[in-house]
């Protein structure tokens, strides 16, 4: 009876769309870590790992938004500057005096308008979401621009300490706060992604829009929903970013956008919508946090690092444009 | 007195000064199946749209549930609670089986998606209907069949009590149609109502209660089930279904599969000779893409031999497939295997392309062979824009295309499939002309229908297999039109 329950068990989990991947990359990975602690023996270090994770926070957060995206069909290359607006805004607010947390909000507002710009753009108007998404990207730049008169803001101040601390110096349990930031939005939105009926509704609009359309999805609503987790998501790394340096820098967050295409391709999203699991996405920003953490250790130049990077974001999906366009019918039972 | 699920009353539907539907009279009764068999195919398409959706009509007036939806006068634009199954499918197909049935679709109240609840409520609905599948299958994993079955429970869970079902033949085998006959006969007894839409009158006779023979957007009559037999339907057919022997010569193996596997065939064998129209029924439809697949370069066997000419036959892209001479028609060809940016005799050349050397350049070689076709195919062939052509004469053009091209197999798709009468009609005349210049035809179907008028001999393809060979004079066991007609 119970060797029958662990069969049904591990025929639930193997039956999971998009799993055969992760556990692919994950074994991708634990090799990864392997490698890069034999060639530095201080890979495994204690700080070097804690470092890591930190390092890897803001990766995934902006994975779990493109993820999102990247499901409905549809991508998102304004998360870079969103984060270079909300570092940008909330930066300028609090160095001109307000409360940080009220810094927050305002910040977080601002954000969740490029959201629903992008949503309405993409849901209502028909844009295609790369030309759409090109151009709130230009535009959010803009505004972290505009926002302090062209100039990056001055420190923030001991008046925010609470708030770096909050995002990014303090510790709870002996791990940085933006690993737990992390850790928790990642439950969240994988409990909204698996368990409910807008995580259904957000893998059918990817997977066949018509269908979707005359099953009562509304395509709109879901679409803008996956904008706003995406805006919410870049906020998020944006105020991370501010606490980090401390002040309000205008080209924060450039070419993470791409990093968050990485993170999730890696982690087997597919770029063709329909397909993907966040565990995934933890896994496709980890193996990116790894690679930039390991190459370092073992002297290879940025360059390199990125080449690297490159190359597996290309492998990962020609490899998912070569299995979902070549998989075979399942063979008829007799 | 029965209870009236849809009456359309004198409708008559126009768009863009082009009427779709002329005064059409149609009732449907509750737990009934009612066939419609479009005998030219003009109309179909904007009936079952009209049925789904209240759409602006010129006249007359729409009842569903005994209630008036839509009217000259006014045309809500509201959708009715109709389910249509067809091709393709209209259910996602990275969601399982029980998300597709409970979750998509209107009135799911529930935030939070409890899997276990769901699977096992679909446990008891598949239970009800005496099929298997699991609720956390994947739709893409499914089969046609399976497909179709998922989509009558899915319809019937969102209370619908109209469905149409779309020339379902040509997506389903024979043998999963009769499985799915039974299904619609257990949901009629529940008092859910069918539109069986097909195009042939066999179909719909082993199914349907009533049958209304359309034509030009009207309805021609409608035949009650005492009265489905062929003298009835014969007044309304054109006279192109006879049969007309053209002989192939024996001995001449053209194409041979010697225990052939892979994936889905366990050791098919069977061979085709020189001019020969056989066709390949494919009982559970499992084996028709792997033949197209090999064909074409994009699979190889595991074990056995394909020989082509007692050559081994191995090449890697459609390209090369050509150069051998197998040449492919794939289903629903128009547009599919047509070029528009191209002119009529272009497109008619484009094989030839692969055979003669500045086809394109040396404009000599396009005007020989608009010349030797005309008399065929009459003045369309000098048509700039194949846009603006009918679909007869587009058909011809993909057909023709392999007579130029003169190949030693063609392989036809699914040939009839969405075919109205007088097309199909029409193709059996063009699969005649492939067979008299010699190349031999494989038809590749799910269904025999039409393809007995042109066909030599049957093999009957079961579990990868070969089951059945039949030839030519024990048709009559499948289709008493292909021998009397």
């Amino acid at each position: 009876m119970e060797k029958k329950e662990k069969n049904s068990f591990f025929k639930s989990f193997m039956a999971i769309r998009g799993i055969g991947q992760v556990i692919t990359v994950t074994i991708g990975l634990i090799i990864l870590c392997i490698v890069f602690g034999i060639l530095s023996p201080t890979f495994f270090s204690g700080r070097n790992v804690t470092n890591l994770l930190r390092q890897v926070a803001p990766i995934l957060l902006v994975g779990i938004g493109q993820s999102f995206v990247l499901i409905t069909g549809n991508i998102d290359l304004s998360i870079g500057s969103v984060i270079g607006m909300s570092t940008m805004i909330s930066a300028t607010l609090m160095t001109r005096g307000l409360n940080p947390w009220l810094a927050v909000i305002i910040t977080l507002a601002a954000c969740l308008v490029v959201g629903v710009v992008n949503g309405t753009l993409v849901a209502k108007f028909n844009l295609p979401p790369f030309i759409a998404t090109l151009g709130t990207m230009t535009v959010a730049r803009g505004i972290a621009q505009i926002v302090n008169n062209n100039y990056n803001t001055d420190a923030i101040g001991d008046a925010a300490q609470g708030f770096r601390d909050f995002f990014y110096y303090g510790k709870t349990l002996g791990i940085y706060n933006p690993v737990w930031i992390a850790i928790i939005l990642f439950l969240i939105f994988n409990f909204i992604l698996s368990r409910t009926r807008t995580g259904r509704h957000t893998y059918a609009v990817g997977s066949n829009i018509e269908a979707a359309k005359l099953s009562g999805v509304n395509v709109f609503a879901a679409v803008l929903k996956v904008y706003l987790v995406s805006s919410f998501c870049a906020c998020v790394v944006g105020l991370i970013t501010c606490a980090t340096a401390g002040m309000g820098t205008m080209d924060a967050g450039n070419m993470y956008e791409m990093y968050a295409v990485a993170a999730s391709v890696i982690g087997g999203v597919s770029t063709l919508g329909g397909q993907g699991l966040l565990f995934g996405t933890v896994i496709g920003a980890s193996i990116w946090g790894v690679l930039q953490n390991g190459l370092q250790f073992v002297g290879a130049p940025v360059g390199m690092r990125n080449v690297v990077i490159g190359f597996i974001v290309i492998v990962s999906v020609l490899l998912d444009v070569i299995i979902r366009t070549g998989r075979k019918p399942r063979k008829k039972a007799n | 007195m029965r209870e009236e699920i849809l009456r359309l009353e004198n409708v008559t539907r126009v768009v863009d000064d082009v009427v779709l539907l002329d005064n059409l009279n149609l009732h449907i009764f509750r737990g009934e199946i009612m066939g419609v068999i479009s005998l030219n195919g003009y109309g179909q398409e904007s009936l079952i749209e009209l049925i789904s959706q209240n759409l602006p009509i010129l006249y007359g007036r729409i009842y569903f549930h005994e209630e008036l939806v839509n009217n000259y006068a006014h045309s809500s634009y509201t959708r009715n609670k109709v389910y249509v199954i067809e091709d393709p499918t209209k259910l996602v197909k990275d969601l399982s089986v029980a998300d597709n049935v409970f979750v998509l679709r209107r009135g799911f109240r529930k935030y939070i998606i409890n899997s276990h609840v769901l699977n096992r409520q679909l446990r008891r609905l598949m239970d009800g209907l005496g099929i298997r599948i699991d609720g956390r299958t994947l739709v893409e994993d499914l089969s046609p069949f399976e497909k179709c079955a998922v989509e009558l429970l899915k319809a019937v869970t969102m209370g619908v009590k109209l469905i149409v079902v779309k020339d379902i033949s040509n997506f389903i085998s024979t043998a999963d149609l009769a499985k799915f006959q039974r299904l619609l006969r257990h949901y009629t007894a529940q008092g859910v109502s069918f539109l069986y839409v097909c195009n042939h009158h066999e179909e719909g006779f082993k199914i349907c209660d009533r049958i209304s023979l359309m034509e030009n957007g009207k309805i021609l009559k409608v035949l009650e089930n005492s009265k489905f037999r062929r003298e009835f339907i014969k007044p309304y057919y054109v006279d192109a279904f006879h049969r007309e022997e053209i002989p192939y010569k024996e001995g001449k193996g053209v194409l041979r599969f010697r225990d052939v596997v892979t994936d889905t065939m366990d050791g098919l064998s069977f061979h085709v000779e020189k001019g020969e129209c056989v066709i390949l029924l494919d009982m559970d439809r499992t084996v028709m893409d792997d033949i197209v697949r090999i064909m074409n370069g994009e699979m190889s066997v595991e074990s056995g031999e394909v020989c082509v000419d007692e050559k081994s036959y191995q090449v890697n892209s459609s390209r090369e497939a050509l150069r051998e001479g197998v040449a492919f028609i794939g289903q629903y060809p128009v547009p599919g295997m047509l070029f528009e940016d191209m002119s009529y005799i272009e497109n008619l050349c484009f094989l030839l392309g692969e055979k003669t050397q500045g086809i394109w350049s040396d404009r000599k070689v396009q005007k020989s062979v608009g010349k030797e076709y005309e008399p065929l195919i009459g003045p369309d062939i000098h048509a700039k824009d194949i846009t603006e052509l009918s679909l007869s004469s587009l058909y011809k053009l993909v057909y023709y295309r392999v007579h130029v091209y003169r190949p030693k197999i063609l392989f036809c798709v699914q040939p009839f499939a969405d075919a109205d009468m007088p097309l199909r009609s029409q193709i059996i005349l063009l699969l005649r002309q492939l067979k008299k210049k010699g190349i031999a035809v494989v038809i590749l179907a799910t269904s025999f229908s039409d393809s007995l008028m042109a066909a030599d001999r049957m093999l009957q393809v079961e579990n990868g297999k070969l089951r059945q060979e039949y030839d030519r004079s024990q048709f009559y066991h499948f289709s008493q039109d292909a021998t009397v007609l």
